[in-house]
């Protein structure tokens, strides 16, 4: 039995007698219509009510099953479902992990493709996720949880994509190498010549959250940062486990970072120390989207307004090692909450596509690499 | 035509028989004809399927299944400086890698099979296990060793105090290294079949002439080792222009780019250019199919048989005082590829974060408790033997066909299918996966997301390394040897089982062997395809590595290696008896 019958079907109801019984039919499959549409791709302007919710729980329990395409921490991704099986008995969660990119584009084919697998995908988005939005990928709906965030949680409020939780940029450097005294402070000091040949980051054309920091560099006026890491003998590191692998090991003393593996690091007392500039830094917001052509669209929405709840927030912070967006969720061990964090700006609204363009061209040209 | 019993009749009336090549679609019967279609039509469909999918791709403006236009600027685009740039330092580091690849491997193959050096067996079983590390794992290791904040500083520096003595992984020479050590082993396992195949009886005349060893060497075994060293040359440079793991980790910090790296960034990061990146794979894949016709061309022209009829037995090489050097060679390549990088890994799956001293490490068991607990792991590891096993198998049996087919029946259109076979070895695993992934999600086969697509996928991407393997020992093997069975009544399919097989099972062993490692550590077409139900070990390992967990990343390289190696010591006991093979 599929989604749009177990919503249709009324529990509960008194027996009708046999005059009123077409008429109660009919309005029973208008009633149903009516919840039916919101939940299978056209916005919806409310949240389900309970019965509504529950008929979708109800339905999720009959597909037993979610698949999730993610790019979290694949350890905390398991743990994560670990818990979401406790509090779902009964429905088992599949979680395949690949990063951003990939992720993206496997879904993309798929979807035209035709072959659809997964119910749920939580990623970093790129341009792809926004045309994905305009070509059908997601299922128009409200969570239920979604009362409980910012309004801003709800991307551009199409009932689509929902921010679950964000990445900051940060500088971070090895405490064996730089005394306190020394400590960066701002993101000017990595072009300082004194760290000369000791600077890492993530390269530009390998990372949007990169392309976002570079655009509020240029809009706090800090020049060509191109070349001005090129003179300082900028060492590029693979992705942010990477990069906070050369500045532990000490191949380089700082480095611009995103902060997805720090909290990790910080907690198991790595020779490493943070600041995110008072100048202010970017956030690279992780979206979570149930698929318009799930095969377990119910089970998808279950999953998803769990990851939305108290308690999935906490987890996925816990797990995936980033501040979740759920106002009142506690910080991250030892990192502040993004609400804390002074002039923090959304990279991806920096980089329009021209502008993303021209930068990845610049920073190429400027280190050789076309 | 001769069939077996013109032969027969022809040798029992006394009359010679006639020793020619069969040219006939289905001398010796219609099964072998059947097969030999069937294996065409097999390779060609594994072949053709990605390699269209790709070709498609690069004359689109944007992916399969997107708003696009037709276009020829991704073509347009391989003539741009940034790409013949980076063409110039790759096939500089692909040379280098091959070259020392290829010397390596061989001399250690000549050592342990042909010479009284002692420890073969270990030795043997060693390099094949090295050839189980995933590029970026072996990396890794090496970034540990050699980068600037590394061991070797941490030693010249802390604890002799050497300030101005510094070592740098993050180099060309630094890449060279860590991807020749990647190679060895695959050389090695190439190299292995024919060099125990061979024929004592003409370095037994060479040195009864008076010839020294390493005149013998020179000029009797090099020469008729030389379809399988061409061979081993190429391939190993196919594989070090298309290893993007290696100079992504090593070559990034240092600011060297190779071809791979570039394809990498275009495929996988935003903007992404999939066209240009298939333009160029396709490029790839048409020079290495002209380097591997190349090579079939100067080895036609040798003189390879090595194997006959004569009685012979191959007497080993006194190493004599070259002992030591043999030693250093084999014992020095195992301690920089295997032993030095497993102890690394140990020690990094022991600890929270690095530290170059083991004396301040934070130690934990938290990865192998979560590897215990983790039901994923445990799934990736069947499936990844169910995968490397049976596809494996099937890899080798697809081989087999081919290399018979296109070395001893040559039917009419052999080349064709030697050369369809070879082409998705230059195709880099990341633009190869790309084809593969837009070709089967759009196929209407009920294998996209199973394990079945991901041995398709392998076989594909690896059945080179099994034809070649086993086609350097079948170019060995004289004609004669067949006839003689004929002659003797013989049927061809009972020729092939009592002659052929026996004779090649080296080559079959080591083809499997090969195949079997690869598919275990292949990640480039896997991380496309997969899906939670058919993980393999590559992708957990990859994803434990890109999320800076080179704890745990290490700590399932470590597990996937002994299994490997119970199951490798398992199928070389089980096989003992029956290929009568030294080690």
């Amino acid at each position: 039995m599929n989604t749009h019958h177990l919503i249709a079907s009324p529990t509960g109801i008194r027996k009708p007698n046999t005059g009123t019984r077409v008429l109660q039919g009919l309005a029973a499959v208008f009633a149903a219509s009516l919840a039916l549409i919101p939940l299978t791709g056209v916005a919806q302007s409310a949240a389900p009510t309970a019965e509504q919710w529950s008929a979708v729980e109800a339905a999720a329990t009959k597909e037993g099953n979610v698949s999730i395409y993610h790019n979290l921490n694949p350890a905390g991704a398991e743990l994560l479902a670990n818990e979401f099986r406790k509090d779902r008995p009964g429905l088992d969660v599949q979680i395949t992990r690949l990063g951003s990119a990939p992720l993206i584009q496997r879904f993309g084919t798929e979807f035209a493709a035709g072959r659809n697998i997964a119910d749920v995908l939580i990623t970093f988005p790129d341009e792809r996720i926004f045309d994905g939005m305009k070509a059908g990928w997601m299922a128009a709906w409200i969570p239920p949880e979604l009362k409980n965030f910012l309004p801003a949680a709800n991307y551009h409020k199409q009932n689509m994509l929902f921010n679950i939780q964000t990445a900051r940029e940060a500088i971070i450097w090895n405490t064996q190498k730089i005394k306190a005294a020394d400590a960066p402070k701002e993101w000017a000091d990595l072009f300082n010549p004194r760290w000369k040949g000791k600077v890492g980051m993530n390269p530009p054309w390998r990372s949007v959250s990169i392309q976002g920091v570079i655009a509020y560099w240029d809009k706090l006026g800090l020049g060509d940062t191109a070349a001005k890491l090129k003179a300082n003998d900028v060492r590029f590191f693979e992705g942010s486990g990477g990069i906070i692998q050369a500045v532990i090991r000490g191949d380089v003393y700082l480095a611009e970072l995103t902060d997805l593996p720090l909290n990790t690091a910080l907690a198991d007392g790595a020779p490493i120390e943070f600041v995110y500039p008072k100048s202010g830094t970017t956030l690279s917001e992780g979206y979570v989207f149930v698929a318009a052509k799930a095969p377990h669209p119910n089970a998808g929405k279950v999953f998803t307004n769990w990851l939305l709840t108290a308690r999935g927030q906490l987890l996925l912070q816990q797990f995936a090692g980033l501040s979740a967006t759920r106002p009142g969720t506690p910080p991250l061990s030892h990192l502040p909450a993004t609400s804390t964090l002074s002039n923090t700006h959304d990279g991806l609204e920096l980089i329009p596509p021209a502008k993303q363009a021209g930068m990845v061209d610049h920073w190429r040209t400027v280190f050789g690499i076309q | 035509m001769i069939g077996v019993n013109e032969h027969t009749a022809a040798a029992s009336s006394g009359q010679p028989v006639p020793i020619q090549r069969s040219d006939a679609l289905f001398d010796g019967g219609r099964l072998l004809g059947a097969l030999y279609v069937v294996t065409f039509v097999i390779v060609a469909l594994l072949v053709a399927t990605p390699l269209a999918a790709l070709i498609y791709g690069s004359l689109r403006s944007a992916a399969p299944g997107l708003p696009a236009q037709w276009t020829l600027a991704n073509w347009a685009g391989l003539a741009s400086p940034g790409v013949v740039g980076t063409f110039v330092t790759t096939i500089g580091i692909g040379v280098a890698v091959s070259l020392i690849a290829a010397i390596v491997g061989t001399a250690i193959a000549i050592i342990v099979h042909r010479t009284d050096f002692r420890g073969a067996s270990t030795v043997t079983a060693l390099v094949s296990l090295s050839f189980f590390l995933p590029s970026f794992i072996l990396a890794m290791a090496w970034i540990i060793i050699g980068s600037p904040g590394g061991l070797i500083n941490g030693v010249l520096e802390d604890i002799l105090g050497l300030q101005g003595w510094r070592v740098d992984a993050y180099t060309a020479t630094g890449i060279i290294f860590v991807m020749a050590l990647h190679e060895v082993p695959f050389v090695y396992l190439l190299m292995r079949g024919p060099i125990l195949g061979m024929d004592a009886s003409f370095e037994e005349a060479a040195r009864a002439a008076g010839a020294s060893p390493y005149a013998v060497l020179r000029k009797i075994t090099l020469p008729l080792l030389s379809f399988s060293l061409t061979s081993a040359v190429v391939l190993a440079f196919v594989l070090s222009i298309e290893q993007f793991a290696i100079p992504a980790l090593m070559g990034i910090p240092g600011h060297v780019t190779v071809l791979a790296t570039q394809l990498y960034l275009l495929v996988l990061f935003p903007p992404p250019d999939y066209g240009l990146a298939a333009a160029i794979g396709l490029t790839l894949s048409a020079l290495t199919g002209i380097a591997i016709w190349l090579q079939r061309r100067i080895a036609r022209n040798n003189r390879l048989t090595v194997t006959t009829g004569k009685a012979g037995r191959l007497t080993p090489i006194p190493l004599g005082r070259w002992k030591w050097a043999a030693g250093a060679l084999c014992w020095g390549y195992l301690a920089f590829a295997l032993i030095l990088p497993v102890i690394i890994l140990t020690y990094v799956s022991v600890l929270k974060y690095f530290t170059p001293n083991p004396f301040g490490g934070a130690y934990t068991l938290r990865n192998y408790v979560f590897l215990y607990e983790s039901g994923s792991t445990v799934r990736s590891f069947w499936n990844t033997l169910i995968v490397s096993g049976l596809g494996a198998l099937l890899g080798v049996i697809l081989a087999s066909f081919i290399s018979y087919f296109t070395l001893r029946h040559r039917p009419p259109g052999y080349r064709v299918l030697d050369f369809t076979a070879s082409l998705p070895l230059g195709v880099p695993g990341v633009v190869l996966g790309l084809g593969l992934l837009w070709a089967y999600a759009y196929l209407p086969l009920p294998i996209y997301g199973t394990l079945t697509i991901l041995i398709v996928a392998f076989i594909t991407r690896f059945l080179s390394y099994a034809t070649e393997t086993i086609g350097g020992r079948m170019v060995q093997i004289d004609r004669s040897l067949e006839e003689a069975a004929w002659t003797a009544g013989a049927t061809r399919l009972q020729t092939i089982k009592r002659v052929l097989v026996p004779l090649t099972m080296p080559s079959l062993q080591g083809a499997y062997f090969l195949l079997f490692m690869a598919f275990f550590r292949e990640i480039a077409s896997a991380v496309l395809l997969y899906t939670a139900a058919s993980s393999v070990l590559s992708t957990s390992i990859w994803s434990f590595f890109e999320q800076a967990n080179w704890g745990l990343a290490s700590s399932l390289s470590l597990m996937g290696m002994i299994v490997v190696f119970v199951f490798m010591s398992l199928l070389v006991v089980l096989t003992r008896g029956r290929s009568g093979i030294k080690a």
